[in-house]
């Protein structure tokens, strides 16, 4: 289906004339230089295609012909009516300054032009087999300076007519042509358009810029190892039949999505997720936007895009989405050496996926500690408060996957990320919003528990319980005892949370002696205090006691009791200081 | 022809795409290919040929992802030769060497039933009756002949035949669902060469035969 998808999404964007993706046998290309030529194949001049954007430098992307297989090794052919200085002139500069001759690609580029252009009636085609004919390997045409033959690409055009040589009609003819007469020999079914008899593809175009892969491309489906073969198919694709025009489409349009300036792009750890609909609306940038892609420049879009986030956070459709019905694809690609592995596929509709989105943002909504803390929290931002040192290279890869997935298909959260949150929080000992809101979501989501953004005091869960009479002993240690070098939360948050019967009596009685020393000074204040403990402590069954040990999901309503009491006297001191 | 009904499920499953069997993706349902292999891992005789009719899916479609360590080589055919020889080369694979870690798609908490019919590959052995006691038989008694599995050898199938109807798929209510073109078995008699049809995920249920016929793709 991800194929097949792409193979859709090509066709739609083929048939659409405002996008620019090139057609079968083309290919969408930075290219640097512009050599025009005189009817006579005399070089008339060098125009400088690249645009200057402040300090950054543009190639200008051109749609050159391109055959659909990579070209590699040092025996690579060279292209048809562009290419580098390498294969025009015979000759390249390295970065020092060397000056390289390649006798193999000098020869190849006449070899190819001729090949093709031998008997052509057509102006263009005259002139740039003159001007191939004319080259003379070791000689260095006065127009070729240092610039030109850095291996950057060129294109070319003929004096006083209008686009690139490669663009007249009669140079594309014979491209397609040739495309044709150089289909591979083997035929079969072809598994993304179903069609038998199909020319099978040996190898398909590279994927470029997965974050983390090869830089030069790297494959969604390949056969790179021996272990991978089956039915003696060898190492290529015939394991996986796609016939050429499919493989083309396909990466195409995966490609196109992947694109550096793409907005149907976002990075999750070290997953890149790409998506994409039919929808002409902001279903796209809305998605981009609530799964913490990269912010809109644009201040009155990114407010309008906060504002449908708030609304499908209430349960409502934003109609600015387009229409509901519409089916949203989400692909996630993860680079493993040379391949690319599928993280996670979803198809469903905008409606869907507004609506799972307004799901996931309501579990998790709770009163934040500082206003600075982002209202609704990006995955990403999640799970890197969930990783060892906050480091997002400590970010699990798995639990990326399965929480996206999560969100973005509305079921339960992946029982890791409990246990995640748990563990930090046991190892640094920090509660803080994310890691509350993460623990929330997961006991609302997954354990379908009632909870409010705020403290509920009549919430009577042993863990919630004994999770606020920790806030308070915390509370009345920091007033005891200003400065304290090892707090009791530095010393006994994780046994409280996991075996309270041992740990709650010493805390409890210790806390009782700082309630005797506030008293001097606050009395009131101490009273408080006092009837808080011992409203939380008559809710907790007599009979049992403190518990001896606590499940995880226990530990979870411990720690959010706790979060939530604390947020508490913080909302109450700001009243205070009011009055 | 009377058909057996069999009742499979397992923890995992992952029936891989071809196109992405090497870091695995799986489809989202069972193919053909593989609930012939659970049949034939519990009973087959040369005489026999298994046909999938049907596959109804019993427990919503969820995916996961694991990874695991595996090799990137195959013991060559010659390296054993040799070996069986005497050779001196001793027969080996270093998995330190030759380590490829794996991300795989893989299918959650899985369950289907299997509806499927078996025809007679020559003149021989032609006994109805027999051949459907066995198979009933030894399905109920949870014998195989190898452990059936659930697309990779590592997921186990658990089996059990059913008796009278089939209960209904929770997923009957569900919109019907094209899963696109999907492996129907290999052609052994060509070249080893894959047969592809489309079915759709209709009332919770795999329409094989239908796909077929729509698809004019013969088996």
């Amino acid at each position: 289906m991800i194929l097949q998808a792409l193979n859709g999404y090509y066709e739609r964007l083929l048939a659409d004339s405002s996008s620019a993706i090139p057609e079968f046998g083309f290919s969408v290309e930075s290219v640097a230089h512009c050599v025009i030529l005189a009817k006579n194949g005399d070089v008339v001049g060098v125009h400088d295609l690249r645009e200057r954007d402040g300090n950054r430098v543009v190639l200008k992307k051109v749609v050159v012909p391109k055959p659909p297989k990579e070209r590699s090794g040092t025996k690579a052919p060279a292209y048809f009516l562009w290419d580098k200085s390498k294969y025009v002139i015979g000759c390249d500069v390295d970065p020092k300054g060397n000056r390289q001759f390649h006798t193999f690609a000098f020869d190849d580029f006449a070899k190819r032009q001729f090949g093709l252009l031998e008997g052509v009636e057509d102006m263009g085609a005259k002139a740039f087999s003159e001007f191939a004919k004319k080259r003379k390997l070791g000689d260095i045409p006065s127009w070729a300076n240092d610039d030109v033959m850095s291996g950057r690409f060129m294109v070319f055009q003929l004096d006083g007519e209008p686009g690139f040589l490669h663009e007249r009609e009669g140079l594309r003819r014979i491209w397609l042509q040739h495309l044709e007469k150089e289909a591979p020999e083997d035929v079969g079914q072809c598994l993304i358009t179903g069609l038998s008899g199909q020319a099978i593809a040996y190898t398909h175009p590279q994927i470029k810029n997965v974050q983390g892969a090869n830089t030069a491309g790297a494959a969604l489906v390949s056969f790179n190892a021996t272990a991978f073969e089956s039915y003696n198919k060898g190492k290529g694709n015939l394991n996986a039949p796609v016939s050429e025009r499919a493989a083309f489409a396909y990466t195409t349009a995966l490609n196109h999505l992947l694109a550096p300036e793409s907005p149907r792009k976002l990075r999750v750890g070290d997953t890149t997720v790409v998506f994409w609909t039919e929808a002409r609306g902001e279903a796209e940038r809305f998605f981009n936007f609530a799964m913490g892609g990269r912010h809109a420049e644009d201040d009155s879009l990114a407010r309008r895009l906060e504002g449908y986030l708030s609304a499908v956070t209430k349960g409502k459709y934003p109609e600015e989405l387009g229409d509901s019905r519409t089916p949203f694809y989400v692909l996630g690609l993860s680079p493993n050496a040379a391949r690319l592995s599928v993280r996670f596929w979803h198809v469903g509709t905008v409606g869907d996926m507004a609506a799972h989105l307004g799901e996931h943002y309501r579990a998790l909504a709770l009163q934040r500690r500082f206003d600075s803390d982002p209202e609704h929290p990006s995955p990403w931002h999640l799970l890197k408060e969930l990783a060892p040192q906050r480091d997002s290279k400590n970010m699990s890869p798995l639990l990326f996957g399965q929480f996206v997935r999560s969100v973005v298909q509305g079921l339960a959260y992946p029982q890791t990320l409990l246990s995640a949150a748990i563990g930090r929080i046991r190892a640094d000992k920090e509660v803080n919003y994310l890691r509350a809101a993460v623990i929330k979501a997961f006991l609302v989501r997954n354990r379908k528990q009632e909870i409010p953004m705020t403290l509920d005091t009549t919430n009577t869960d042993i863990g919630y319980r004994l999770g606020r009479l920790f806030a308070i002993v915390e509370r009345i240690q920091e007033e005891a005892v200003p400065g304290a070098n090892a707090t009791v939360k530095d010393r006994f948050f994780a046994s409280a949370a996991a075996t309270p019967a041992r740990t709650f009596p010493i805390i409890v009685k210790n806390a009782q002696h700082g309630l005797a020393k506030i008293r001097k000074d606050k009395p009131g204040w101490a009273i408080n205090l006092d009837k808080a403990i011992q409203e939380i402590v008559g809710g907790i069954d007599a009979a049992t006691g403190f518990p001896a040990s606590m499940p995880s999901d226990k530990q979870s309503m411990f720690i959010l009791g706790y979060y939530q009491q604390r947020q508490d006297f913080y909302t109450k001191k700001e009243k205070n200081t009011e009055d | 022809m009377s058909g057996i009904k069999l009742r499979v499920w397992g923890d995992y499953a992952c029936f891989t795409r071809p196109e992405m069997k090497v870091e695995r993706v799986s489809y989202d349902v069972m193919t053909p290919s593989a609930a012939r292999g659970i049949l034939e891992a519990i009973y087959w005789k040369p005489s026999i040929r298994w046909v999938v009719d049907r596959i109804h899916v019993m427990r919503p479609v969820r995916f996961d992802n694991v990874r695991r360590n595996e090799v990137d080589a195959k013991v060559p055919v010659g390296s054993v030769k040799t070996a069986m020889k005497g050779g001196d080369k001793p027969l080996q694979l270093f998995i330190e060497d030759s380590r490829q870690q794996r991300a795989a798609m893989v299918l959650r908490d899985v369950e289907y039933v299997i509806e499927a019919h078996f025809e007679y590959t020559s003149d021989e052995d032609r006994n109805d009756g027999k051949h459907l006691d066995m198979f009933n038989r030894r399905a109920a008694k949870g014998q195989c002949f190898h452990r059936p599995y659930l697309g990779c050898r590592e997921f186990a199938a658990f089996f059990e035949p059913i008796e009278g109807d089939v209960p209904v798929s929770p997923l009957a209510d569900d919109p019907a669902r094209d899963l696109g073109w999907m492996l129907y078995d290999i052609d052994y008699a060509r070249d080893m060469a894959p047969v592809f049809f489309r079915p759709a995920l209709e009332g919770g249920v795999v329409e094989v035969a239908k796909a077929l016929a729509r698809e004019g793709v013969a088996s």
